[in-house]
This record gives C-alpha cells, sequence and structure tokens, in this order.
C-alpha cells in the first residue's frame, strides 16, 4: 500500500475507511446483507492474506471474437495496455486511477462513499491499482475491457478500483471480460459508474470463475436525467462470486435495466445484489434473472428497488425465476420493496420450480431423446432473458454462448 | 355536515377506548423471581410449571430483544411494568355468569361480547380475558359433553396437567426469543382448547382480551390441540382502553394439529392504536405459531389487524405431517402514524406439503406497513408446493409499504412462486364511484374492502361483518 505516494485526500479518506473496516471486520452470515453470502466461509478462513502489491506483471495478449481493437488490457488491477483506432480514439480519456486523484483532488469523497458495506470500506481503504475511463462521445466500436488476474497474486488479496465517466449525450457499449489463474486470492473490484444526462451505456459481463478463489464486485451507478444503464451479467462456471451493484436514479426520466442469467453446476455458488434506488419522479428500473442449479450448487438473489417519496409516477419491476434440476442444490431470493411515494407502479416476482414436465413430455413425444429435450428447455429458459439484450451483437453472442455452455 | 355530526364522527375514533372502574389486584411491579413466585402462587399451580418459568426466567436474563424489525421503538423499561393485575375479589375463578363483576359485565356489554347466553350470537362460546384473569367461558357445559375442553389456561393447568404438560412449550420452546420467553416466564391466562378425536367443534370458539388496568403488561398463552380427525374453528378479539403511555401486549399462541385434524385461527386484532399524533397505544408483539404434526393436517391463520401502535407479528405454520397445509391470509391497515411488520413463516419440511400466503397491506396517514414472510423448503420435503400473494396499497403520500419475503429452495420437486404489486388506489375506480354518488370516503372504503376481499371471505360469518366495519373506520380521515 504505501508504494505509491497518495495526495493528502486520498490518504485521509484512507484512514477514514479503514476504521469503518477495523470497527466491523469481515461480514458474517449473522449480518443481514450477507446471511447466505458465498464470501463468508472464504473470508473468515483466510482473514491474513497479505496485500497484493501494484507491479507490472505480464500481459497475455487476447482478442476476443472480431474485436480486434479498441481493448483495454488489466493485468492484476493495473492498466497495462490500450488500443484504440480510429474516430473512438478521440473521444476518449484512459488513465489509472491514481493518476485521475492527482488531477481532480476536489470531489474524491463521493468515490469513497460507504454506507456500512465492510467490503467497500476495506477496498477504499486498500485499492491502490484501477481504471479511471472517460467517455466524451457516441463511441462507434464496443469497448472490450480484459480482466486477467494470474498466479502473481496466488493466496494474497487484491483490491481494484475503477471509475468509469460517461458525459452528456455519450453513447457506448462496455464488454468485460474476466480470466482467472490465480489460487486462494481475494480479488475485490469496485467500480463507479457516472451516466450524465442523455447518455446511455451497455454493459455487458462474461462472467466465469473456476479457480479456488473468491471475487467481489461492486458497481455503483449514479443515473442523470434522461439517461440510461443496461447491464447483462452471463455467469457459467462460477465459484465463489458475488456481484452487487447499487443504482441511483438521481433526475427524473432515469432508467436502468438489470438482466441476469446463472448457470450453476457441481459445487459452484454465486450471488447477486441488487439496489435500485428512486430518487426521482418518473424513474424506471426493470430486473430480470433466470437461473439453472444443479449439482450441489447454491444460487443467491437479493433484489431490493426503493421509492423515495419524491419519486412519484415510479415504475418498479423485478423478476427472479430459477430451476432446480438436483436433490442437493439450493435457491435462496429475497425481492424486497420498500416504498415511500403514493403513485407508483411496482412488483415483483419470484418462483422456483422443477423443469416442467408438460414440456418435457411434449418433446419427447416428438422423438427427441430425454437429454436433448432437457437441454432444449433449459436453452429456451436462460434465452428468454438473453433476448432482452438491445444490442444486437452481444445478443447473438451471447445466444451462442448459452447454446454452447449446454452442448 | 351539521356540527353535531361531525362531533359525533370524531368520538368515534376509537369506540372502545373506556376505562372500566373495578379495583384490581396487582403483583408487585418489576420483573423478578418474587413476581414470578407470587403469579404462580396467585394461580396455585404445581411445582414443575413454577420451575418451568424460573427457566424461562433465567434464560431471559442472558437474551437480548431482537433489533432487526422496521418499526423502531423507544426502549421498553420492564421494571416498571405490573405482571399481574386481577379485577378484586376474584379468587377462585368463576363459576356461573352470576358471579361476574357487574361492572366488568358491563364493559363486555359495551364491547357488543355476547357474554350473557340469552343474547348470545347463535353459536359463539366465549372466553373473556380482562387484565390478566379469565373472567368468563360460556358453552361450557355445552361443549364438555362432547368431549371438548375449552377453559381458561390456568384451570387447564390444574384439571388437565397431563395435556398442558405434553404441550406447553412444544411449539413455541422456552429459548425462542426474548418476547417468547418473557411470556413464559410470566404469562397469566389465555385459552386452552383440546378436541378429542374425530370430533368436529360444532360451534365458533371466541376469546376476547381486553387490558384494562394501566402500566399493566399482557401476557396470555393460548394452547390448542386438535386431536386426530378434529376440526375448529377459534376467533380472537382485542380492545383496550385509550391511555398516553405505550402498553405492551406480548402473548404466545401455540396450535397442535395431529393426524387429519383442522384448525381455524381467526384473529380481528384492534387494540388501541395511539391518538393521532401517535401517542400512546399497545406493543403488540406476539408470537404465534402451529405445528402440523400429523399427515392430512392443516392450520389456518386469518387475521384482520387495524388497531395497535406497532405490530410484530408472524402467525406461522410448521408443516410436518406429510400432505399437511398451511394458510396465511392477513389484512394490516395502518394510519396515522400506527407501525406494522407482520408476515408469517412456512416450513415445510414433510413430502406433499402445500401452503398458501396472501397478504393485504394498506398504510394511509403517517403509517409504515411491512410485510416480511419465510417460505423454507427444506430437502426431504418433495413435491411442496408454496403461492404467496403480497399486494399494498398506498393512501396519501406520507406513508410507506414494504415486502420483504425470504424464498428458500432447497428441493427440485418442490414450487415456489411469489408476486408482489404496490400501488395506489385508482383514479378510475374512484371516479367511476363518485359517479355514482357515493363520497370520497365511501368510494376509499368500498374500493378497499374489495382490496381485502379475498382474506374477509375466510373470516367466519360473525366476524366479517365487523372486519369490514372496522377496515372502513380504521381509514376515517386518511383521505381528503
Amino acid at each position: 500500500m504505501n508504494t505509491i505516494t497518495d495526495i493528502k485526500e486520498v490518504s485521509e479518506l484512507r484512514a477514514l475507511s479503514l476504521n469503518l473496516f477495523n470497527k466491523h471486520g469481515y461480514p458474517t452470515k449473522r449480518d443481514e446483507d450477507w446471511k447466505q453470502s458465498p464470501l463468508n466461509n472464504f473470508l473468515q478462513d483466510n482473514k491474513q492474506l497479505e496485500i497484493y502489491k501494484t507491479n507490472n506483471d505480464s500481459i497475455n495478449e487476447e482478442v476476443f471474437e472480431n474485436f480486434k481493437h479498441n481493448k483495454i488490457i488489466i493485468v492484476n488491477g493495473l492498466v497495462q495496455k490500450t488500443d484504440f483506432i480510429g474516430k473512438d480514439k478521440d473521444k476518449l480519456i484512459i488513465t489509472t486511477i491514481n493518476e485521475y486523484y492527482k488531477k481532480n483532488n476536489k470531489h474524491l469523497s463521493k468515490l469513497f462513499s460507504n454506507k456500512k458495506n465492510p467490503l467497500v470500506a476495506a477496498n477504499n481503504a486498500l485499492a491502490t491499482s484501477g481504471l479511471y475511463l472517460e467517455i466524451k462521445d457516441n463511441l462507434d466500436l464496443p469497448i472490450i475491457i480484459y480482466h486477467q488476474y494470474n498466479s502473481k497474486i496466488d493466496q494474497k488479496q487484491l483490491h481494484q478500483k475503477n471509475y468509469i465517466l460517461i458525459n452528456k449525450n455519450s453513447k457506448a457499449s462496455v464488454f468485460e471480460k474476466f480470466t482467472n489463474e490465480n489460487k486462494k486470492t481475494f480479488i475485490s473490484i469496485n467500480t463507479n459508474i457516472d451516466v450524465e444526462q442523455n447518455s446511455h451505456i451497455k454493459n455487458y459481463i462474461l462472467n466465469t470463475n473456476n479457480t479456488e478463489n473468491c471475487i467481489y464486485r461492486f458497481k455503483k451507478v449514479n443515473i442523470a436525467a434522461s439517461a440510461n444503464y443496461e447491464s447483462f451479467i452471463f455467469s457459467n462456471i462460477v465459484k465463489t462470486i458475488r456481484d452487487e451493484v447499487e443504482i441511483n436514479l438521481n433526475q427524473s426520466l432515469a432508467e436502468c435495466y438489470l438482466y441476469y442469467t446463472q448457470f450453476l453446476k457441481n459445487n459452484e455458488d454465486h450471488e447477486i445484489k441488487v439496489k435500485i434506488n428512486h430518487l426521482a419522479e418518473n424513474t424506471q428500473s426493470y430486473q430480470f434473472s433466470k437461473s439453472i442449479i444443479d449439482g450441489t450448487a447454491k444460487g443467491v438473489y437479493q433484489g431490493k428497488i426503493f421509492v423515495d417519496q419524491i419519486a412519484q409516477k415510479t415504475n418498479g419491476y423485478q423478476l427472479i425465476k430459477s430451476v432446480l434440476l438436483s436433490d442437493q442444490c439450493t435457491f435462496h431470493s429475497k425481492p424486497e420493496l420498500e416504498i415511500y411515494a403514493d403513485d407508483v407502479k411496482c412488483s415483483h416476482g419470484s418462483s422456483s420450480t422443477s423443469l416442467n414436465k408438460d414440456e418435457l413430455f411434449y418433446l419427447m413425444a416428438r422423438g427427441i431423446p430425454e437429454v436433448q429435450a432437457k437441454r432444449l428447455i433449459v436453452q429456451g429458459f436462460l434465452s428468454e432473458v438473453v433476448e432482452k439484450i438491445s444490442d444486437e451483437n452481444f445478443k447473438n453472442y451471447f445466444l451462442k454462448k448459452t447454446e454452447d455452455m449446454l452442448s | 355536515m351539521s356540527d353535531n355530526l361531525i362531533q359525533e364522527q370524531i368520538k368515534q375514533d376509537y369506540a372502545y377506548g373506556f376505562i372500566t372502574d373495578v379495583e384490581s389486584v396487582r403483583a408487585p411491579k418489576g420483573l423478578n423471581k418474587e413476581v414470578i413466585q407470587f403469579i404462580s402462587k396467585q394461580k396455585k399451580e404445581p411445582q414443575w410449571l413454577l420451575e418451568w418459568r424460573l427457566k424461562a426466567f433465567e434464560r431471559l436474563q442472558s437474551m437480548t430483544e431482537p433489533n432487526w424489525q422496521k418499526p423502531q421503538y423507544p426502549k421498553i423499561d420492564y421494571q416498571a411494568l405490573y405482571y399481574y393485575s386481577a379485577p378484586k375479589g376474584f379468587k377462585e375463578g368463576p363459576k356461573s355468569l352470576d358471579e361476574i363483576d357487574p361492572e366488568i359485565k358491563k364493559t363486555y356489554e359495551k364491547l357488543g361480547i355476547p357474554l350473557n347466553e340469552q343474547k348470545r350470537l347463535a353459536g359463539v362460546a366465549v372466553d373473556a380475558v380482562f387484565d390478566s384473569v379469565s373472567v368468563a367461558t360460556t358453552f361450557k357445559k355445552k361443549l364438555e359433553d362432547i368431549g371438548i375442553i375449552f377453559c381458561s389456561i390456568s384451570e387447564a393447568v390444574q384439571k388437565h396437567p397431563d395435556l398442558v404438560k405434553k404441550y406447553l412449550g412444544s411449539v413455541i420452546p422456552l429459548t425462542d426469543h426474548y418476547f417468547a420467553t418473557l411470556n413464559s416466564a410470566v404469562f397469566t391466562d389465555g385459552s386452552f382448547v383440546y378436541i378429542p378425536e374425530g370430533v368436529r367443534c360444532p360451534m365458533e370458539l371466541s376469546t376476547y382480551f381486553r387490558i384494562n388496568a394501566s402500566n399493566t403488561g399482557q401476557f396470555e398463552r393460548t394452547l390448542i390441540i386438535a386431536d386426530k380427525g378434529s376440526y375448529v374453528s377459534y376467533l380472537e378479539g382485542c380492545t383496550a382502553p385509550m391511555r398516553d403511555e405505550n402498553q405492551l401486549h406480548a402473548a404466545n399462541v401455540e396450535l397442535v394439529a395431529l393426524d387429519d385434524a383442522e384448525i381455524k385461527y381467526s384473529t380481528v386484532q384492534n387494540w388501541y392504536p395511539g391518538d393521532k399524533e401517535g401517542k400512546g397505544g399497545i406493543y403488540n408483539f406476539v408470537t404465534k405459531r402451529g405445528i402440523c404434526k400429523g399427515k392430512n393436517s392443516k392450520i389456518s391463520w386469518t387475521q384482520v389487524e387495524t388497531g395497535s401502535a406497532i405490530t410484530w407479528k408472524y402467525p406461522s405454520c410448521i408443516l410436518q405431517g406429510d400432505n399437511s397445509s398451511g394458510e396465511f391470509y392477513s389484512i394490516a391497515i395502518t394510519n396515522n402514524y400506527q407501525k406494522a411488520d407482520t408476515g408469517t413463516k412456512m416450513i415445510h419440511l414433510g413430502k406433499n406439503t402445500k401452503s398458501r400466503i396472501i397478504s393485504k397491506g394498506i398504510s394511509a396517514g403517517h403509517a409504515d406497513n411491512t410485510y416480511r414472510g419465510l417460505v423454507s423448503i427444506h430437502s426431504k420435503a418433495s413435491n411442496a408446493k408454496n403461492y404467496t400473494q403480497c399486494d399494498s396499497l398506498l393512501v396519501g403520500n406520507l406513508c410507506g409499504a414494504h415486502t420483504v419475503p425470504y424464498i428458500d429452495n432447497k428441493n427440485s420437486t418442490s414450487t415456489t412462486e411469489h408476486e408482489a404489486t404496490t400501488s395506489k388506489i385508482s383514479e378510475e375506480q374512484l371516479f367511476y364511484c363518485k359517479q355514482r354518488g357515493l363520497n370520497q370516503e365511501e368510494a376509499v372504503s368500498l374500493i378497499v374492502n374489495g382490496f381485502c376481499k379475498e382474506v374477509l371471505q375466510q373470516l367466519p360469518m360473525e366476524f366479517a361483518v365487523e372486519a369490514q366495519k372496522l377496515v372502513s373506520i380504521s381509514l376515517e380521515g386518511s383521505v381528503g
């Protein structure tokens, strides 16, 4: 931590956060928000992990599908390579988070805000690396961010802090891909996203992790007037991950759309936590999540819609569906509403069932073998969410990914 | 509307707020071993029960009040409460209606309880609890003839100690949580019902609770046992006088349904809700739990919660027997500064168990209304099914409506479904009603009654009418 010289403001904020963390300690299942969290056991068993010191680690050149350019490669939290061509190059500012601190030392406290979340406090106190990305205009091509975590961070804890700012009237798609080749590691990634007036951002994440580590991703998104945020997280082969997002719909006509698919097998466990704060009139939120759980896997979905007293004409929608395939798997859901305004339409639905026997019968009666029939049903079930993605290229990519995953 | 009429309307706010002038015998103030011994002695309890109480009291010392609930309340000073209060001259328990203090009788007449058998509503047997003791049980003879035991729990301790010893604390253990344990230590009276094998109780059984004395907590304990193949429907109603201070009501209700038995438990709760500024009112912290112990058994909870400053209760079902089912129907109405945090727990343990939850929350004024519920399907509960629906209605923009469901499914052959909506009274419905000559208040009352219909239908006839009226009265003054 001390290898980087912080400016005064940052070191003060770090000290405050460290105090907060020390007061609470690592979360346990006694904490309401962390009751079912897969992270608890790992963190309780590995309290004394060494803190990883940012280093120039070697990069692995990756190319995702046909996207050769417009890419950012981040290795163990540090931005190592950027490659942009054409007009898009001038529409962006990319730097490290520390550089950003030095230039903008006035309004940093909002990046360090924390409401009683011990792991966010730890991240605020300890994060030394991360990405600063500013988008100033409409981008032609999507940005691909490769997050690579290699064996250099084995048995260490890594805290990374990113800040993404989307200026007024801009549009962008950001695709994030995670590669993990390490073990016994705790990775905590804290991302602040500010979506300014009339901007649109689409954030797609391919979530995989099959190593013996533990990942906590926390996103805080502030959405201004007439802006919108769309996010899709595709989770397959995920072990011990908690994806948490807190969204503030700060001004009228702000919108957010959150889509999730989960396919968990063996002893995988994945937790999704969503909190949406409707803080202005005429705001809209939409959550749609589908999970397939098999083996001894455990899925958790905690979703909360909060509507402030002034947030009249709010629309809040939440649908969580899961299918359990085996006798030992579990699914916990907690779809929560907290509403203080009267002229609102908020609803939530949650269901968990086995595979639909009628559907299975229908397919098998037409000569499709059981295994294949089940696969078809599962594919159809998950595709319903994927179909909601508004970016055609990524929709097709994820539809194909769903199909490949099952075969 | 003339001035007189308006005055009358205002007075009507809480019709049951009168105080009955009866001299009472109280235990010394405070919570300690001596008080518990005093209560036990007053009730001439056997040694085992005293020991049971003291065990609960000991356990209480190491417990803290739960604090996860939504409504916050000032710290309760448990040493400033009276844990036992009985009308004076009340020694042996009533033998017939003539022995009851005429003042108390008048109180119940004002409340409209059919204590007097001649004036009774057909088919309702009543056990009335006044502060800490049971004053009268009607229809005892008739019920005794078919083997049904319906009496106060103190009487049951004397006459049927085996049954009480076997089932007391079997659903809500001594160590459950702070208020349940407090109740186990100091419970004073309540009802006891035992329906023998194969008997279908021919009438609705009913209890009326009233807190009269000031600074008194009411800690009643109800135990209902339905033996194999029996059926009983039980009603509970509550009122209290208007007082400035908050009064604590921490009851425990335990239901046990054996093979093929069915228990239907209905509550119309109208404790004093406090005045318009939120001063005074009852803290209704109640633990209600039923166990479907046998195969094919059924427990159904219906509640209409309109009173109390704070309502904090979760009538629950443990579905242990195969093919057993649990139901929970609830209306919670909060107005002014009232707060409610209520819901249910359905614990599916047996195969083919079913549960159904319908909850309707209505908030008006500055009130907060929370539905909190747990549906837990354990790994051995194959083919379990749950359906949950919780709707909230907001009247005015100063109130809040919240939903906090927990759904845990550990069995792949089971199904859970949960739906919830929150909205306000639709302008179109209001317009439609008003066009046909109803005023704003009547229109709102009609719409709210429609919104609650699914739950009101579950109430026995006599209560349904009362509950409907209660729904309208509770919302009085909330629109305009």
